[in-house]
């Protein structure tokens, strides 16, 4: 059962640093990204120091110092860290992705103020999706596994044997694990239905006269028969 | 049983991806809101899972008889119906139990298929009494934590008898010696049937019959002017044993477990199988010499009991006593409760057994004097043996002595001047001692008990004076043994 547990560890920590590869990756096709390495470029060629990097090109040293670093973060609050406190990787995955998915806003607010087109990137929509998810997968694992870790120490400071504990843990970590694919499945199958039933919506409203009352309408009875029967569920 | 609600991990996760769906839908950004869509879909998923239906705890035994000190082990059967997750099981144990091998609370995983497991543990039982261990609590959990715990438990209805251990006094077969140890007047009588229990080879006396002479003990003993040796055979008739236990708070002296009163308990049933063996009628009751005002010869032990320092280890008891010594005392009779009329054989043995178990401290509203003349219907012509078992004390003195004065009335002098009184004085001090410091300060107090034991052989009583943490009660009984 021990084996198990290291094993459900060690998933655990796939997850974190694929996460945090594909979160660093997001950042290096991000337009702040770009910035950087302008900034970068510029601080060495300003301050006359472009001297200590001139055996390297210093396009290529930025990702690498970069990648260093996230690593070692990654790394040091893995090893290191409180688990109260593993879930500020995630957070850090967020901030490096969030650049490059904010460049699929439809809406450009900061247009509004400025005209510079601050969020852009190269990639597809498909490989940021599969990024975003992974980060979310990411962060349900750690906070779960927490959660499963908090029960198990409980469980044995009240006197439960350490393999008994074990067990749990493993087994809670694996039906997390099914239904973690299963709500990607879900959300990648929504993902690909969504554009194709909201053109169907579309074209079927665009026949109607009132669409705007009429969505309204079916919007309220929705969301009123969802408060209904939440309150039915909790009260009975 | 708690009805399931959500828990606060749901909670935490939809309001946190909440953020990744508002701003997808202010930025117009499709995957923040498939970002916070995940989290939504896991927990969605998640609670069509449920925790473990029904949970059905299974006691093979229901009564268990055990001795003080032994070990049992505790089985159960746990099987549990329907849904996934961890089921944790916790049984209470009574107070005085202290577990030996694997532990009373368990955790067991429940998978798709019906469970059935084995739940076992090992406890030892430091304390006389009936316990019963009722209920086994359970909870089942949700397999992710979405939903709130059940709890709820299972009957189980296991009585736990837990029996002192009765101190065996042998047979003292050496034939040169004598047994001191002292019977009922009444068996000395010439009258009455010999049994063919042997008891001892003594000296010819008037109305023996000639048949009972052994011949070959007196030929190897023939001193001029002495009289023959006879073969004693146990009498079958009316002989009566009175045995009477202190519940006084003093009596607690020691630790909860180990302690004077504990031992008293052993002493009584030792002493009651010994004469329910030799065919004698064996009555018990309980005194509180607590209930007798007095307040003279106080100073001298209240200066030892000042050097003892820790050894009193049940404050609350004797201060509760010692407050209640204020009050006037009150008699309130409690019909047959604080006395077990005599009576012979096996059956009286388990009334005596049952009786000890539930012996508690200051049970008893009478002093020893009240006590005999409470079951002085049942004393009067019989001539008793009468068995006092305390813990004496110089402040108790006065409620011992009135009591033994109070016996007096109802012993008839033997011809053989055998004492009808025995008293058995458990000596608390050695018992609480646990330090060097503190055994040296026992010492001293047994020192100053000395004297008083002294002065009670002057009311005809043999006085037994047994340290049970330096003897055996058989030993101690065994030194009443002379040689001849």
């Amino acid at each position: 059962m021990r084996a198990k547990y290291y094993t459900v560890r060690l998933f655990e920590l796939l997850i974190t640093f694929s996460a945090s590869y594909l979160a660093v990756n997001s950042f290096f096709h991000s337009f702040i990204y770009e910035l950087k390495k302008q900034l970068f470029t510029d601080i060495l060629s300003n301050y006359d120091i472009s001297f200590v990097l001139a055996p390297f090109n210093p396009e290529a040293i930025l990702p690498l110092i970069i990648s260093g670093i996230v690593f070692i973060i990654t790394s040091y609050v893995w090893l290191f860290g409180s688990r109260s406190g593993i879930l500020s990787i995630y957070h850090f995955n967020l901030v490096l992705f969030l650049p490059e998915a904010l460049s699929f806003s439809k809406l450009d607010w900061l247009r509004l103020v400025d005209t510079t087109q601050w969020f852009l990137t190269d990639r597809t929509f498909e490989i940021n999706l599969i990024t975003a998810l992974v980060i979310m997968i990411e962060y349900v694992t750690l906070y779960m596994t927490t959660r499963f870790m908090e029960i198990k120490e409980v469980t044995e400071r009240r006197g439960a044997l350490r393999e008994k504990a074990d067990r749990v843990f493993v087994n809670q970590s694996a039906i997390s694990v099914l239904l973690l694919i299963a709500s990607f499945m879900v959300v990648l199958g929504a993902s690909f239905t969504v554009p194709v039933i909201k053109t169907q919506i579309h074209q079927l409203l665009q026949t109607q006269q009132y669409r705007y009352i009429l969505l309204g309408i079916i919007s309220s009875i929705i969301v009123s028969a969802s408060i209904i029967i939440y309150y039915r569920e909790h009260t009975r | 049983m708690k009805k399931e609600v959500l828990t606060k991990t749901p909670l935490r996760l939809t309001v946190s991806t909440l953020l990744f769906i508002v701003a997808g839908m202010f930025l117009g950004n499709m995957i923040l809101v498939y970002m916070g869509l995940l989290p939504v879909v896991y927990i969605l998923l998640g609670l069509l899972l449920s925790s473990p239906k029904t949970v059905e705890v299974m006691n093979p035994t229901s009564h268990t008889n055990v001795w003080v000190d032994d070990v049992v082990e505790i089985q159960r059967k746990v099987r549990v119906k329907g849904g996934f997750g961890h089921v944790t099981l916790g049984e209470e144990l009574p107070p005085y139990f202290e577990l030996v091998e694997g532990s009373n609370f368990k955790v067991i995983w429940k998978g798709l298929n019906e469970l059935e497991e084995d739940f076992e543990y090992k406890i030892r039982c430091t304390k006389r009494g009936v316990y019963y261990l009722e209920e086994c609590n359970w909870e089942t959990s949700h397999p992710q934590d979405l939903k709130s715990a059940t709890i709820g438990e299972s009957p189980i209805g296991q009585t736990l008898i837990v029996k002192p251990h009765p101190f065996n006094i042998k047979r003292i077969r050496q034939q040169k010696t004598l047994s001191k140890m002292t019977m009922p007047s009444e068996a000395q009588i010439r009258i009455g049937i010999p049994t063919t229990d042997f008891r001892e080879i003594r000296d010819y006396g008037f109305g023996d019959s000639y048949r009972h002479i052994n011949w070959k003990a007196t030929a190897r003993r023939a001193i001029p002017n002495k009289p023959p040796k006879v073969n004693d055979y146990e009498m079958e008739g009316t002989k009566v044993v009175w045995i009477f236990l202190n519940t006084a708070s003093r009596m607690a002296l020691g630790t909860n477990i180990r302690n004077g009163f504990e031992y008293a308990i052993q002493a009584v049933l030792g002493l009651s199988n010994f004469y329910l063996n030799r065919n004698c009628k064996v009555g018990v009751s309980f005194y509180n010499d607590d209930r007798f005002a007095t307040y003279g010869g106080y100073g001298s032990v209240r200066a030892s009991e000042e050097r003892l320092g820790g050894i009193m280890v049940m404050p609350d008891i004797a201060s509760k006593s010692m407050a209640r010594e204020e009050e006037e005392p009150e008699p309130v009779l409690k019909s047959t409760e604080d006395f077990l009329i005599p009576a012979m054989g096996k059956r009286q043995l388990y009334t005596i057994d049952e009786r000890m178990l539930r012996a508690e401290l200051l049970q008893s509203n009478f002093s020893l004097r009240q006590c005999i003349v409470s079951c002085r219907g049942h004393i009067i012509g019989s001539n008793p043996l009468f068995i006092i078992v305390t813990m004496i004390n110089e402040r108790r003195l006065e409620a011992l002595l009135d009591g033994l004065r109070e016996m007096q009335k109802y012993i008839k002098r033997s011809r053989m001047r055998r004492p009808s009184v025995l008293i058995i004085h458990v000596s608390g001090f050695g018992v609480a001692a646990r330090s060097t410091n503190e055994e040296i300060a026992a010492s001293l107090l047994e020192m100053e008990e000395s004297s008083i034991l002294r002065s009670l052989r002057g009311y005809g009583a043999m006085v037994v004076h047994w340290n049970p943490s330096k003897q055996n009660f058989t030993e101690v009984l065994l030194n009443q043994v002379a040689r001849r």
